[in-house]
């Protein structure tokens, strides 16, 4: 008997939230590999993902789903082609208080430019309960901006809902007729 | 004392933390509209620091202080530097007016220029745009992509970029504008004009904090009706209704059509499109024999405040119940209304609402599952964007409906078939969707392949025992 392994992807800058979201849903305690900021990052956070981070959710005996966190930096962008191979479908936690929140959708979307398109993504934007602007229409005209057509959600990461909205967006978008 | 509310303050946003950002524009847009004008950096009399802010002090030492600007510092701890006014943290409307007031008082009268009402008008555009080029929800700039309204007579199609008003709302607009201006001090509330960080964001999660009252008058919470599944079915079929499938040929005949411009969901769209376009708040107020309140449009947060909860019996009859002309007026309130809303929406924040959420649920309860009698559904539609699903009230397949309708175009029959979905689920998507202007008419032809079932994809069965381990709950 063969055992089946899937992948999906978080992916998204420092602080958006891809550490908190795995472990919103994963089954087993998400094995991070955070270590003391030591650049621009720690204005954000104190600690940060410079790995990856992993979770896992079991179907069964021979059948599970792999949770992927990539690092936020963009230095470690030479890891994410490495992490995507297998993956069904990507998602893209945007945080929106950073700065530039149009910048990382332009940079994170071109870096997964080929797997969006082999597969699917998805957007989460998170902290727009600490800031409402830009909101969610002006994400969705930059996604148009970058032809590109994604479910696109205002979530917050620690919540196992919002998260598995945005799994189950994921799959319908990736196949309408799965039925739960 | 000079006059602010003549001659707002020119205003520059530096480096302020997001908290204290969204509080001023909050401000800004609101009671302090008549102070501030925020403005680019160039543009600017003043400019406005964080110091608490990583970075902030030092951009101001590095650029700012020697450039003649005054500026208004906040900060926990006093600042005593030149041309700076200090205004504690938390931020107060009262200490940000008596900021400006000390900044025109340290200007030379003579080199303040005057702001125009179209300046003024344009203000929480020019603060939008130093962060994004934000949307109309409603009145946007692609007029091909609406070609129905919610009326079915092309509203926004050809809508020029500021749209006639209804008579009754340019009435309203006139008197609020021609009212006398209310002097300074009226404005100069004391201390419980407090702007904490809870009053710019407080929409609660529909599900964890709203309650709604059932037939007998009980009330439950939205969370009971998750768990509940009677009353889970019960909220659906006020959402969706209970309706017969409509026929794919004679659906002009079927009794399940409705007029909307009877509703208050038609009321809701002006002030919505009044709202954008106006860049102000507009209150919806409704004065029927049985219906009383108000709703708060609040553009600039995109929030929206209703004097009655959104699950509630209340909420559900505005929405249910035709209402005579004249019972909701439009009404841009003045400074001095907007001070009072303001402290209304503090004082009863779990009724502030996503805008979208507000829309999708009056869309839903008014339409429950029957047809707009202006539609055309011989048109095949796409989604252009999902709608903010996490946050707006669920009802049974409302994802496949969104994933199957952004993928293939279709009509309202078109999509029921390809899944066999409930037909009324379907039409509750399309007339909250279409409300938010989310749908399009496909431009493309539509070949009859198309309009067959999709075939079965890859991985169809590890995702379907996906979703089920995820919505099923499991050992997490």
């Amino acid at each position: 008997m063969t055992t089946s392994n899937k992948k999906i992807i978080f992916t998204g800058p420092v602080g958006a939230g891809k550490t908190t979201a795995i472990d919103a849903i994963s089954d087993i305690k998400t094995i991070k590999t955070d270590e003391h900021a030591s650049d621009m990052t720690k204005s954000r956070k104190p600690q940060t993902t410079v790995a990856m981070d992993y979770g896992l959710i079991n179907l069964g005996d021979d059948e599970r789903v792999h949770l992927y966190g990539t690092p936020g930096q963009e230095r470690f962008d030479f890891m994410w082609d490495i992490l995507t191979k297998g993956g069904i479908g990507l998602i893209l936690l945007l945080d929106n208080t950073r700065k530039d929140p149009f910048r990382d959708m332009k940079f994170y979307t071109n870096a997964f430019r080929d797997f969006i398109e082999q597969e699917q993504m998805v957007l989460g934007v998170t902290r727009m309960d600490l800031q409402r602007r830009p909101g969610l229409n002006d994400y969705r005209n930059w996604l148009d901006e970058l032809s590109i057509q994604a479910p696109i959600f205002e979530v917050d990461a620690r919540s196992r809902k919002d998260v598995t909205a945005l799994v189950q967006a994921l799959l319908y978008s990736l196949d309408p007729g799965v039925t739960a | 004392m000079l006059n602010l509310m003549n001659n707002p303050l020119k205003v520059a946003l530096m480096s302020i933390s997001p908290h204290n950002r969204a509080i001023l524009e909050f401000f800004f847009a609101g009671a302090g509209k008549k102070i501030f004008t925020p403005v680019e950096a160039a543009q600017a009399e003043a400019l406005i620091i964080d110091f608490d802010h990583p970075g902030g002090k030092q951009e101001w030492q590095a650029q700012h202080a020697d450039d003649f600007k005054p500026a208004i510092v906040i900060s926990v701890k006093e600042t005593m530097e030149d041309k700076v006014v200090w205004v504690p943290k938390p931020l107060t409307s009262k200490a940000l007016t008596a900021a400006a007031q000390t900044i025109r008082e340290m200007a030379p009268v003579a080199v303040v220029a005057p702001v125009s009402a179209a300046e003024q008008a344009a203000a929480p555009s020019q603060l939008a745009e130093t962060q994004a080029a934000p949307a109309p929800m409603l009145p946007d700039n692609t007029p091909e992509l609406r070609p129905f309204g919610l009326s079915g007579q092309q509203r926004f199609k050809a809508a020029p970029p500021v749209a006639p008003q209804p008579k009754c709302i340019e009435a309203l607009v006139q008197a609020s504008e021609s009212a006398p201006e209310p002097e300074p001090s009226e404005l100069e509330a004391p201390e419980q004009h407090f702007l904490r960080t809870e009053d710019v964001f407080i929409p609660p999660p529909l599900e964890a904090a709203e309650e709604l009252s059932s037939a007998d008058g009980a009330r439950f919470s939205a969370a009971e009706v998750v768990d509940d599944p009677i009353k889970q079915e019960q909220r659906w079929d006020s959402l969706c209704g209970r309706e017969q499938p409509i026929s794919r040929t004679h659906w002009h005949e079927s009794e399940a059509l409705y007029s909307p411009e009877n509703y208050l969901l038609n009321s809701l769209v002006d002030a919505l499109q009044l709202s954008h376009q106006s860049k102000q708040y507009v209150q919806l107020e409704i004065n029927g024999a049985q219906a009383r309140g108000h709703v708060l449009l609040m553009p600039d947060v995109n929030l929206a405040y209703s004097s009655a909860a959104l699950l509630s019996d209340e909420f559900a009859a505005w929405c249910v119940s035709p209402l005579k002309t004249g019972t909701v007026q439009l009404h841009l309130p003045s400074t001095t209304e907007l001070a009072v809303l303001e402290e209304t929406v503090r004082r009863d924040a779990e009724n502030t609402y996503d805008m979208e959420a507000l829309i999708w649920t009056t869309s839903l309860l008014t339409s429950r599952g029957r047809l707009s009698r202006n539609a055309d559904l011989t048109q095949p539609l796409r989604l252009r964007h999902w709608p903010n699903l996490p946050r707006l009230e669920a009802f049974p397949h409302v994802m496949q409906i969104a994933a199957a309708w952004q993928q293939r175009a279709g009509t309202v029959f078109d999509v029921a078939e390809w899944f066999d979905i409930p037909q009324r689920y379907v039409i509750a998507f399309y007339n909250a969707a279409h409300t938010l202007s989310l749908l399009t008419v496909e431009q493309a032809p539509v070949s009859p392949a198309a309009a067959e079932p999709a075939a079965p994809r890859k991985n169809r069965g590890l995702f379907s025992r996906l979703l089920k381990r995820l919505l099923g709950g499991g050992a997490k």
